[in-house]
Formats: C-alpha cells, structure tokens, sequence
C-alpha cells in the first residue's frame, strides 16, 4: 500500500509538473512590497508569463512570491526584475519607479490599513 | 570562512576557543555547522512520510535562499544574525516558518502540509475549485465564481446558470428573448434574487430582470438550495441567489469585454476601477448591446416568420463607490441606471402597426433607475459587535405591445434593512436582529385590445415593516445552527411570521449533512410575472381577488469530499420539498384562456438531485448531476366542469442530467469547457380545444443540447470562441399557428427546449490588472 501511494505520488507530481521529469525545476521564494489583492493578481500574472516559470503563487499576509521555475530557461534575478517591472520592490532588487508611481494608492507601500 | 568561524566563536562556544588551537579539523567541523541541513517531507493519507522535492528555503530578512533537490533534501548557511526565521514554502503546500534562535541545530526535517486538505486553500492553492458546494457553509451554498462565468458566453445572470446544476434556465417564449430561472421545479419568482444583500428581481423585473446585470460585473453568485436566511427578507421560498458585484479594491483598473455571435448579437461591456486614498475607491461599470441590425435583415433561421430572437439594445451603468472611516465604519454607495427596447415579431416594421392586424409586432420598453447605500460600524474594542443599515431606492417603468394587447406599468420601490450583530458570551453563540421597511407602489394598466374598451387599471400599493431576530449556534468543529424568525406586517394579510431553521453536522472533516425548514411569502403580480402569455391569444381570466402566495420548504443534504485514487473527488445528494399554502395558480389548460386563482387543494414540488465532482489531475475537472423533479399543482378540471385535478406543473421536464468536462493547462493559458445537459420529457398543457393541425401532443420529447468553449489567456489579454447549442436541437413549432397571429389558435408560450438553433460566439477580455 505504502508503495502504491508513494509511486502514485510521483506521477501526480510526474504529471502536474509541466515540464515531466525535468530536473532543471527549482522553487525560490522572493519577498515582496505587495499589499493587496490586486498586488497578487498584477505579480502572479508578471510571473506566470515569464518564461520558464511552471507556478507562481503569492501569499499577501507574508508577502512571499512562491515560483517554481526552470532553471534552463530562466534565473531568480529574472524573476526578480520581472516583479520590479510591475512596480514591487522583489528581494534586493527595487521596484521599477515609473511602474511604482502608476500603481493604484492601496497597492503603494503602506497602502493598506493594518 | 574564517570570518565566521571567528563569529561563531565569540558568541557561543568557549570550548571551541580551547580547542580550534589543537586541531585545524575543528575549523571545517564549525564552518559546516554554519550551515543548516535538512529534509523537507509530506505526510501522505495514511500518515506516512514522502519527500517533498523542489520546495523553496529562505532566511526571512534576508536574501539567503535555496530551494530541496529531488528527495527533498536542502542546505542553506545560516544567516549572520541570529535569532532567525526559515521558510520553507511549496505551491500547493501551507508554507512554515521556523524559528531558530541560534546556530547549534544543524539538521532538521520538516513537514509541510497539502494546502488542498485544510480549509484555508483560497489563498495558497494553485487551483481553486470553480463552483463548489461549500462543505463549511451553513445552508447549502454553491459558489459560482467569475472564473467559472467566463467558461460560458455568460452575457447576462441568465446565462450564468447554464453550467449549472441546481438552477435550470428556460426561454419563456419564442418572441420576446426573454429567459427565467427555476429552482426546485418552480418559477424563479419564489427564489429570492439578491445583489449586494439588496433586493434585486422584484415585480415589474421579474420577466426580464434576468438580462439586466452583466456577466463581467460579477465577482460571484451564491446560490442557497431551499428557505433563505430571515435577514433577507420573506421572500426566500425556493432557494435565494445571492449576485456579488466586483469591489472597487479588487477589480482591475481597466477591463474590456466585446462580444460578437452569429445570432448578430454585439455586446459591449467596460469596468474602470479607481482607488483615490487608501479609503476611498470606486468602480463604474458599462455595458451596451445590440441585437439584430434594422439594415442587415432580419434573422428568422425557423422560417415562421417571426424574427428568432427580437431586436433588442440594451445601455446600462452602475456606478458604485467604497470608503472607510478609520477602522470603524465602512460604507458603499451607488447608483445604477437601466434603459431596453425590444422589438420583435414579423419584422421591425410591425413597430410602427400596433393597432391592426396586418403585422404582429412585440415592442419592450423598459427604464429602471436606483439608487443604494451601505453602512456598516464595527466598534473596535468589541469586533463581534457590529451594526449595519442599508438602504435602495428604485425606479423602474415598463411599456409594451405585443400584437394589439397593451401593457404598461411603473413600480416605486423603497427598501431598508438594519442588522445588528452580537455575541451571546462567547462566539459559539452569535444573535442578529433588526427591522426592515418595505415599500412598493405599483401602477399598471392592461388592454387586451379585442373590443374597444379602454384600459383596465391596477394600483397597488404594499408598506411592510417587518422585524427578524437569527440566532447562529457554531462549535467551531461540527455543529452549526441558524435559528430565524421574522415577523412582518401587511396591511392587507396582516402580520405573518416565518420561521426558518438550518442544521448542520459534520460527521467527519470530509462530510456534511444539511437540514433546512421555513416559510416564505410573496405578493403576486400577475401581469409582470406571467408577461409572456401576452404573446398568445390566450385570454386573460382572473377569477377572484388573488392571495398572497405562502410556502413551506424542507430540504435535507448530504455532501461527501473522498480521494479515489488519491484525487478529490466530491458526492452530493439533496432531496427538497416544498409545499404551498397558497399559490396564484396560473392555468394554461384551457387553450383560450390564461386563468389565475387561488390554490384550492395540493400544490407541491419535490426534488432530488445528485451530482459527483471529479478532478483526476490539476487540468481536468469532470461533473455529472442528476435531477427529477415532482411538481404537481391542482387545477381546473378540463373534462369534468366544477371540479378540480392535480396535475404536473407544464413545461417542467421530470428528468435531468448535466456533464461537465472541463480542462484547465497549466497556470490557465488555455481552457477547454463542455457541458453536455439531457433534458427528459414534460407534460404539454391540453390543446385539445385546438384545431387538429394546432394540436401538440401530450408530452414532449427528450433530447440534449451540447456548448462548448474554448479560451486562451495573453498576459494582457484573453480571446474566447464557442458555441451554443451545438447539436442544433430546435423544439418543433416553437409556435403554434405562426400564420395568424391574431387567431384562436395562435400561442408562442408552448416552450419546452431550444427555441434558437447552433449559436457561435467569440469575443475577448482585455485588462489592466
């Protein structure tokens, strides 16, 4: 039984993962200036048409980007430009200023009432 | 290296200090303890470990990260500042932080938990299930997101219920275009349909109200099965449908929709959202639409003449505002306009010819204006306490033709609720209670045209002030409650009390059983809610004065998540009953006549429907629902005068079934769905009377109808193309004796299936996020 669902876990993963097999996948984790919903949306779509990006998932509360990636395809500093690109501050590296100032005032730093 | 072995020194361990002069080893020994080693695993179903490859590792506050190879395995450096935190995070997976205060730990295992079996899964998890029955919820609540809206045409609410299995949508005729709901086998009249907690198909709206809130503006419908919550009012008989509109905060900032079918429909749908202080924001939505080109010919696909669906455009807005006052008190306000005409019939000409019978022509006018607020307080040192008032003011005017029959009518609406929200000792026990004020002033006028007699009249106008008070029982694992009882007074019936009761246990985390009981009312109003019958010769035959319309539901609930195979998958049963005390019996039995009176004898609808969600892998959703419905209703007697006969309720199939097969690939760029719906036979109203050549026959037959959609997502677009009715299923003489509309035998209202044939349909969304 204990096999079953070991081998059964593999495939699932074997068959979620788009690229099956591969080896080169890694997941980071970036931090983030994102303060909202919308945030969420505008960063997770940024990652998902990044290429080589598999998931992409933020979590608002902590602010962690959560991507898995090809590392054939892509790098995190990519990534991380690609947040910086819609106007989050991603790790060390600073949002893009133009794209910070067009963001609505809830998504700015400190937009949200805590 | 050295660096932080001298660091690592100084701060903890004095013994290494004597020892490092001894043997050079020491030094790579400490300098591989600057680095944290470790496994990340899974606990499978029957508890035990799996390695979790690919996870993400961070130093939290700083840019140290890493991420586990295949077998989960990881090595990070510490951190130069201690105390710190690790995360390790894995999409599909509740991330962990670990708290490490200083660098003596060198190998750890960690257990990251499958987000998909906790509740909190909206947030974390890849995938969210599009519509699901919500094994937490406390009525039997379906949730029909926006994701699952845009897997259909979806143009209006109408639509949105296509993929559905707990609300069937049905053509009411062959003429007007106009489409209605049912739940449990009855007329979408006795479900309550709500936008924002307002009131919001009522009276003059309830033929065509359906069309008037565009899909796109909708952020989700809730639908509740059986008797609604007391708070909403009394109107909740059947189930109530709760439409949630796009909140300013979240909505994209700009969004635009354009959609194009082969039936020359063209729609137009806009939102802009503006967010000004971090306390104020506003959302206004537009949408405008057209059916049918004057200049372009008419589109008759069934050859009867008559135009398939009518000329119709359509502009309408709703501008609605958020703000916030400190963190005590939050409130909304809006306003939403409305204006339609319709036309249709022969051909448009017939516009212009409402008083002969050269031409038969069908003209909708329809205006609505309203106005809304919302407040809410909270008071901050007791967040359980709250207190909030809203209010709507309406405006709606409708004039139509059909043939020579003239309708026309206006409804003034106000509408105001208040509830207060507490705590009984603790949070187990919370208590609602509140009033609310009622006012409807109707005015309509109705002239069949026949003889020359000038208009009949009917004013009516309602006050009802009403008070509730709902008590919600929850232990936070497995019981919960919610007792209601509202009491409200009618100048004509006086005051009636409706209690209503909803029980919930969990026997287990995967499973839940429902019971529901209560009482609804409603004040009939024949003509808006029976408008399609106008398009008939069918006279209209009122034999007394009518009733206000009163109900008993009862429903019972069993849903049961479990994981064939290792996938979710999901089982519902419900079985509901309803039961009338009074209903305003419309009787199409007699060919000639529509007749309308009070219910004197059974009139009841039972229902069971049960349906299992499949998900095998991430990309592929499967859903199969079955329905049979029992309603019966005791009308005249056609055979035997004087006397009265249950019979079942026409037009209503006894039997149904829905397959969904969805597929979603990966991160949603592409999305295939299909929905495939079996409808079984119903009884026809007698036609006997007819002429042999217009007669139908007792039952109609069964049949299926396919749609299917197909949608690509850009990172700034989405295009979508798919079809409606792909079998091309069209019910035989959708109207009966098409060739003389103004004769005996004339009726359009005989409709039990697809009135219009293979609809394609393509359009795109364009957002800025």
């Amino acid at each position: 039984m204990k096999t079953i669902s070991k081998t059964i876990a593999v495939l699932c993963f074997a068959f979620f993962s788009s690229s099956a097999w591969a080896t080169s996948d890694t997941t980071v984790v970036i931090k983030t200036s994102a303060e909202c919903g919308s945030c969420k949306k505008r960063i997770e779509n940024a990652l998902n048409f990044e290429k080589g990006v598999n998931a992409a998932v933020l979590d608002v509360a902590s602010k962690n980007a959560t991507v898995t990636f090809d590392t054939k395809k892509t790098t995190v500093e990519k990534l991380r430009e690609a947040i910086s690109n819609v106007g989050y501050d991603a790790d060390n590296v600073p949002a893009n200023e133009k794209k910070y100032n067009k963001l609505p005032a809830c998504c700015k730093k400190g937009g949200m009432p805590k | 290296m050295f660096h932080l072995t001298k660091m690592k020194m100084k701060k903890n361990n004095y013994l290494a200090i004597l020892l490092i002069p001894l043997f050079c080893c020491c030094t790579i020994l400490s300098a591989s303890a600057q680095e944290l080693s470790g496994r990340i695993v899974e606990k499978d179903a029957s508890g035990k470990e799996a390695s979790l490859p690919m996870a993400g590792v961070k130093w939290l506050g700083s840019s140290i990260s890493t991420s586990a190879d295949e077998n989960g395995k990881f090595q990070i450096p510490f951190p130069e500042v201690m105390p710190a935190k690790l995360l390790v995070a894995m999409i599909g997976y509740t991330s962990d932080t670990i708290l490490f205060n200083d660098k003596s730990k060198t190998n750890i295992k960690i257990v990251l938990k499958n987000s998909t079996t906790t509740l909190n899964t909206v947030n974390i998890t890849e995938k969210t299930l599009s519509s699901r029955n919500l094994i937490t919820a406390k009525m039997n609540t379906e949730l029909i997101s926006q994701k699952e809206l845009t897997l259909a045409a979806c143009c209006n609410i109408s639509e949105s219920f296509e993929r559905n299995a707990s609300v069937d949508v049905n053509f009411t005729d062959a003429v007007s275009g106009a489409k209605q709901i049912q739940m449990l086998g009855l007329d979408g009249i006795y479900t309550q349909i709500l936008y924002e907690n307002l009131p919001f198909i009522r009276g003059l709206s309830s033929s065509y109200g359906l069309t008037y809130i565009p899909g796109t503006w909708v952020e989700n419908i809730l639908v509740t099965k059986g008797t609604g919550s007391v708070v909403n009012g009394f109107e909740s008989i059947t189930g109530q449908i709760q439409i949630e509109l796009l909140e300013p905060e979240e909505a994209e900032q700009l969004y635009i929709n354009g959609f194009v079918n082969n039936n020359q429909r063209y729609e137009l749908n806009a939102h802009l959202a503006k967010r000004f202080k971090t306390n104020l924001s506003s959302l206004l939505f537009v949408h405008a639409s057209k059916n049918g080109l004057e200049n372009y010919g008419n589109m008759d696909r069934n050859n009867d003449g008559f135009l398939d669906m009518p000329l119709t455009s359509q502009y309408n807005l709703l501008n609605r505002w958020n703000f916030r006052v400190k963190n005590r008190h939050e409130g909304q306000f809006g306003v939403r306009a409305l204006m339609e005409d319709k036309i249709g019939g022969h051909d448009h000409n017939a516009l212009s010819d409402t008083s002969t019978v050269k031409h038969y022509g069908i003209f909708i006018n329809t205006k609505q204006v309203e106005t809304f607020t919302k407040n809410g307080w909270i008071y901050p040192d007791t967040p359980w306490r709250s207190f909030a008032i809203m209010t709507t003011e309406r405006y709606q005017e409708q004039k139509s033709f059909f043939g020579i029959k003239k309708y026309q009518g206006t409804q003034k609406s106000l509408y105001v609720n208040t509830i207060y929200q507490s705590i009984i000792n603790n949070t187990f026990h919370k208590i609602k209670f509140g009033g609310s004020f009622m006012l409807d002033d109707f005015s309509e006028s109705f002239n069949e045209g026949l003889s020359a007699g000038s208009d009949s009249l009917f004013t009516l106008q309602e006050i009802v002030p009403g008070v509730y008070s709902e008590y919600t029982f929850n232990n936070d694992t497995n019981i919960s409650i919610v007792a209601g009882v509202r009491a409200d007074y009618f100048e004509n019936y006086g005051l009636m009390v409706n209690p209503r009761l909803h029980l919930k246990y969990n026997p287990s985390k995967d499973a839940a059983i429902r019971l529901s009981g209560g009482r609804g009312m409603r004040t009939p109003h024949i003509f808006a809610e029976n408008s399609q019958v106008f398009a008939s010769s069918r006279q209209i035959v009122i034999h007394e004065e009518l009733k206000q319309e009163v109900a008993w539901n009862y429903g019972m609930t069993f849903t049961y998540c479990f994981k064939p195979f290792g996938k979710e998958a999901t089982f519902n049963l419900d079985a509901y009953r309803t039961d009338f005390e009074n209903q305003v019996v419309v009787d199409l039995e007699d060919v000639n006549k529509v007749q309308f009176y009070n219910l004197r004898g059974l009139s009841y609808s039972n229902s069971i429907q049960t349906d299992i969600t499949f998900s095998p892998s991430k990309k592929w959703d499967f859903k199969l629902a079955y329905k049979y419905y029992d309603v019966k209703s005791t009308y005249f007697s056609m055979y035997i005068p004087g006397t009265r006969v249950l019979l079942d309720k026409p037009l209503v199939p006894k039997d149904r079934a829905l397959l969904n097969i969805d597929y979603t690939s990966n991160k949603e760029k592409w999305i295939i769905s299909n929905t495939i719906k079996w409808f079984g036979k119903s009884r026809l109203p007698n036609t006997s009377l007819n002429t042999p050549e217009f007669q139908l026959p007792e039952h109609s037959t069964p049949y299926f109808t396919y749609m299917a959609q197909v949608s690509k997502k850009f990172k700034w677009f989405e295009l979508y193309i798919g079809g409606e009715n792909i079998f091309n299923y069209i019910i035989p003489n959708a109207i009966v004796d098409p060739g003389d509309p103004f004769g005996p035998n004339f009726d359009a209202t005989m409709i039990w299936g697809p009135v219009n044939g293979r609809v394609i349909y393509g359009g795109f969304r364009y957002k800025i996020i």
